[in-house]
């Protein structure tokens, strides 16, 4: 598919197919949900694929791999800290807690980083 | 400090401290921290450093290490040029703002 077009209603499907893949949840509140949605669509028009919408890096598929959504980070994130460091995925307990997601230390090492 | 950077600006009444964010216009986080900061009506100056340039935003975040220590995240919140945060945490961004009850 061209990434132009893209909608929101495939980013949010994108959203829940992956969460239903690793028996996460996704976060309900709406708003965040949506704009999470967006800067996922943002990113695909970019980049061509799904670049992590709350880190910055080099907009490359190959460089960027670990950050493409889900990123290689989520598991242990959502593992240690119920949610992944965007607050998109969540574990079933967290998600039942009614906590919100807060932002949680970065897992990406220093060198993977572009600047 | 960062005046080379083209901050945009949001008018509020609140303007005892100077305000900058750095934010990502795909982070969340960024937009509840933003908003936390229109709802206080807090003037601020922010920039969306995916915007940038590959240039600039390696020189943002050259000085933001050396000025910090760290490595900016999104979104980080800088007031009066001394303190830091990184991430939106209301509690934390209320207490740096001195705006604790």
């Amino acid at each position: 598919m061209n990434p132009q077009e893209k909608t929101l209603d495939d980013i949010i499907d994108f959203i829940h197919r992956a969460a239903h893949q690793y028996n996460w949840a996704v976060i309900q509140d709406r708003q965040f949900l949506n704009d999470l949605a967006e800067g996922l669509l943002t990113n695909y028009r970019r980049f061509g694929f799904f670049q992590c919408p709350c880190r910055d890096s080099y907009g490359d598929r190959e460089y960027d791999r670990d950050i493409m959504c889900p990123c290689t980070y989520s598991f242990e994130d959502i593992e240690e800290y119920g949610q992944c460091y965007c607050g998109l995925f969540l574990s079933e307990k967290f998600a039942a807690s009614g906590e919100f997601p807060v932002p949680i230390p970065e897992r990406r090492p220093e060198e993977k980083f572009p600047y | 400090m960062f005046e080379w950077l083209p901050f945009e600006k949001q008018e509020g009444s609140w303007k005892e401290k100077d305000v900058l964010v750095l934010a990502l216009t795909t982070c969340a986080f960024c937009t509840r921290g933003m908003e936390y900061l229109r709802n206080k009506d807090i003037e601020f100056q922010y920039v969306y450093v995916d915007k940038l340039s590959p240039q600039d935003k390696k020189k943002l975040s050259e000085e933001f290490k050396d000025k910090f220590g760290q490595r900016a995240l999104f979104p980080s919140i800088i007031i009066d040029e001394s303190d830091f945060q990184l991430g939106f945490i209301e509690k934390a961004w209320s207490k740096s703002l001195g705006l604790e009850d």
